[in-house]
């Protein structure tokens, strides 16, 4: 029928748990021919479309192109996407399910009632978050690091500077010809004639890792300056935290700065590698998701997502 | 005790004898010619019977906050038991219709409560009875529509927080704040009963400007269906997701130029690690030498060897906990910059950083 060597997500007990018995799982599992994580990762990340009521409801959409007509897969079938919400009951730092992911690859739980033979490898696990979006950005320092490399995001101290109004002549050069140097020859020739303000290209995800509080971490290690590495200029060295959620340790270096301004916003799109239907004590699992399954498999052929069942 | 009054909510009375045509065509098929007389009384909750209670006594204990806040606001219908009379002192009744209310307010540490007691019954006007409250209950949303859109016009302070605390439910609540906050051409027309509750959840959920659309297309003499709710719905979340659905078309996961690359010249296995890998939190399903080239080792591999043993091994139990927290999250920061070293070099635009 199909396959079954494709990724897989771990079956490690998570943020939310481990997986239940009967229930019926969309993975992004991985691979070794795999990419970065972050390829996949919104950055900036986007605001959750008004109207989308999303919260505990995974939900199936209907992908469109620009010009309005339905995109269509390799089997000339329309491509249908999955929104899920992360929710922070289970996950309440966005970085929890990212670190988790990075780890162990992400399996969330489907209401089986949904249409899964819509799924094909086409589609993409779109994941929300309730604390996503910073809305203060702008009032606060740009991340240490930026995994995507967004030019700006981490572009020097500017931002921290000018918010404590410290930015002087000399030092916006600094600032200038850091980010020069980061962003590459191409940015080079245009960005010495902007304002230093327009270096700021918005909010990054990757500021969200300083955003987690202190007292989040199970952790935390006082580190002296020589051991900090690189920190914020004119800042304290930054204890080293680490937090713990499901299987995923992970660490983080607190700035301090307020988390008030996060709300909710779509941060992801991970590919779909197959399903996981875990088997009930008796053996059996929900037929209703598993014929679901199959009439996808019939439907999209060898663009069809697999499944496999197992205990957890 | 007796008590005979006009009821508290008169509209209830008005629902009550002002018959739906389904319920019309309902009564003559049951014999029902009208409903018999009844009384408001005062009734002490012992007299009060309430069939299956056993069965209904969880589901009622969700209404006990509200009867303690606000009290019952729709009387219970209860026929007297025994063929007495409805004022004889030692009469008992059986609750027909609001048999929750009832035990939710004995619960709640009530000893009177207001009912319509009827004098005689068949088990056709109870099943009617019950039926009219159901009705009466599932148009209810509505007037929980009009009651917030009263408190939004008298500027009443409420926060959903204050709401909740009076036992409803908070999304629930949430839903019908935001129906009752439509254009008001669009409210009248729930008020009216002129929109499911469907569908007027969908119209909540539209941007102010939308709702303006389907205000115009109203009046213009338009039906507002669910269809066309839907549709306006759609194209909005579309307009949302188009910056993830247009990247998407165009193969948005193709790597970035500037993505920071890893060495692939990464150095691999020192002797012996396999089998030490193999327990390691990283290692996966696969082996070790699956999971790095055996060419080479590295002062990564080595590390991670190195510090999986000790995590291992009777001294690490006798570190803090701090330190042995530190190991793990060494360890799992390790493996992932091993996978993102191989990963480099080798690519499947379906799947991402490999586990092994």
């Amino acid at each position: 029928m199909f396959d079954l060597d494709f990724p897989k997500a771990d079956p490690v007990p998570r943020g939310c748990g481990e997986r239940e018995p009967g229930g019926v799982y969309a993975e992004s599992g991985l691979s070794p021919r795999g990419r970065p994580l972050e390829e996949f990762l919104f950055d900036p990340p986007l605001p959750v479309p008004e109207g989308l009521d999303l919260i505990n409801k995974p939900q199936l959409w209907q992908r469109m192109l620009s010009s309005g007509e339905l995109a269509l897969d390799e089997e000339e079938l329309p491509i249908f996407d999955l929104l899920v919400w992360v929710g922070a009951e289970h996950y309440p730092y966005c970085c929890d399910y990212l670190e988790e992911v990075k780890r162990y690859g992400s399996s969330r739980r489907l209401n089986p009632n949904l249409d899964l033979s819509l799924l094909s490898r086409s589609s993409r696990m779109i994941l929300a978050h309730p604390h996503v979006l910073n809305m203060r950005w702008q009032e606060q320092r740009p991340p240490l690091d930026c995994k995507k490399a967004v030019p700006g995001h981490d572009v020097s101290t500017e931002g921290s500077d000018k918010a404590e109004g410290a930015t002087s002549e000399a030092e916006e050069e600094m600032s200038l010809s850091a980010f020069v140097s980061r962003a590459g020859d191409n940015a080079g020739a245009l960005l010495p004639a902007l304002p230093l303000e327009f270096l700021r290209t918005g909010q990054c995800l990757f500021k969200l890792w300083e955003l987690i509080p202190q007292e989040a971490a199970q952790t935390v290690i006082n580190v002296s300056e020589e051991e900090a590495g690189e920190h914020h200029p004119g800042t304290e060295p930054l204890p080293l935290c680490l937090r713990e959620i499901g299987s995923t340790i992970y660490q983080y270096r607190p700035t301090g700065e307020s988390a008030d301004g996060l709300v909710p916003g779509l941060f992801a799109a991970l590919p779909l590698t197959g399903f996981a239907l875990i088997r009930y004590h008796d053996g059996s699992v929900n037929d209703r998701a598993r014929e679901k399954i199959l009439a996808g498999l019939e439907a999209h052929e060898s663009h069809a997502l697999p499944f496999y069942e197992t205990d957890r | 005790m007796t008590f005979t009054q006009t009821p508290v909510l008169d509209v209830e009375d008005v629902d009550i004898q002002e018959v739906s045509p389904i319920n019309a065509v309902l009564w003559r098929r049951l014999g029902i010619e009208a409903l018999p007389e009844h009384e408001t009384m005062l009734l002490p909750t012992e007299r009060l019977v309430v069939p299956d209670a056993d069965h209904l006594v969880r589901s009622a204990k969700r209404l006990v906050k509200s009867i303690q806040h606000v009290g019952i606001l729709q009387n219970p219908s209860v026929v007297v038991q025994g063929g007495v009379g409805i004022h004889d002192i030692e009469a008992t009744f059986e609750v027909i219709a609001g048999r929750r209310r009832v035990l939710a307010a004995r619960l709640a540490g009530l000893t009177v409560v207001k009912c319509e007691a009827y004098a005689a019954s068949t088990i056709p006007l109870s099943a009617l009875l019950a039926l009219i409250e159901n009705e009466q209950r599932s148009a209810a949303w509505v007037r929980e529509v009009e009651a917030l859109r009263c408190l939004i016009d008298e500027g009443v302070g409420l926060t959903l927080d204050d709401l909740a605390a009076f036992g409803f439910d908070r999304a629930t609540l949430s839903e019908r704040l935001k129906i009752a906050q439509l254009p008001v051409p669009l409210l009248n027309r729930v008020l009216k009963g002129d929109v499911s509750r469907e569908v007027a959840r969908k119209l909540a959920r539209l941007t102010q400007a939308q709702q303006e659309r389907v205000v115009g297309l109203a009046e213009a003499g338009e039906e507002i269906t669910g269809e066309r709710v839907n549709n306006l719905l759609r194209a909005q979340i579309n307009a949302g997701l188009e910056p993830i659905q247009a990247a998407l078309a165009q193969g948005w996961n193709a790597p970035p130029s500037h993505l920071p690359t890893l060495s692939n010249s990464l150095p691999l296995t020192t002797p012996g690690y396999e089998e030490q890998a193999g327990q390691a939190a990283c290692a996966g399903k696969e082996s070790a030498s699956e999971m790095y080239p055996s060419t080479a080792t590295t002062s990564m591999t080595s590390l991670l060897a190195a510090l999986h043993a000790f995590a291992q091994s009777p001294d690490c139990r006798t570190t803090p906990q701090a330190v042995r927290t530190l190991i793990q999250a060494l360890e799992q920061q390790l493996c992932l910059a091993l996978r993102e070293a191989r990963s480099s070099s080798q690519s499947d635009p379906t799947t991402f950083q490999p586990q092994s």
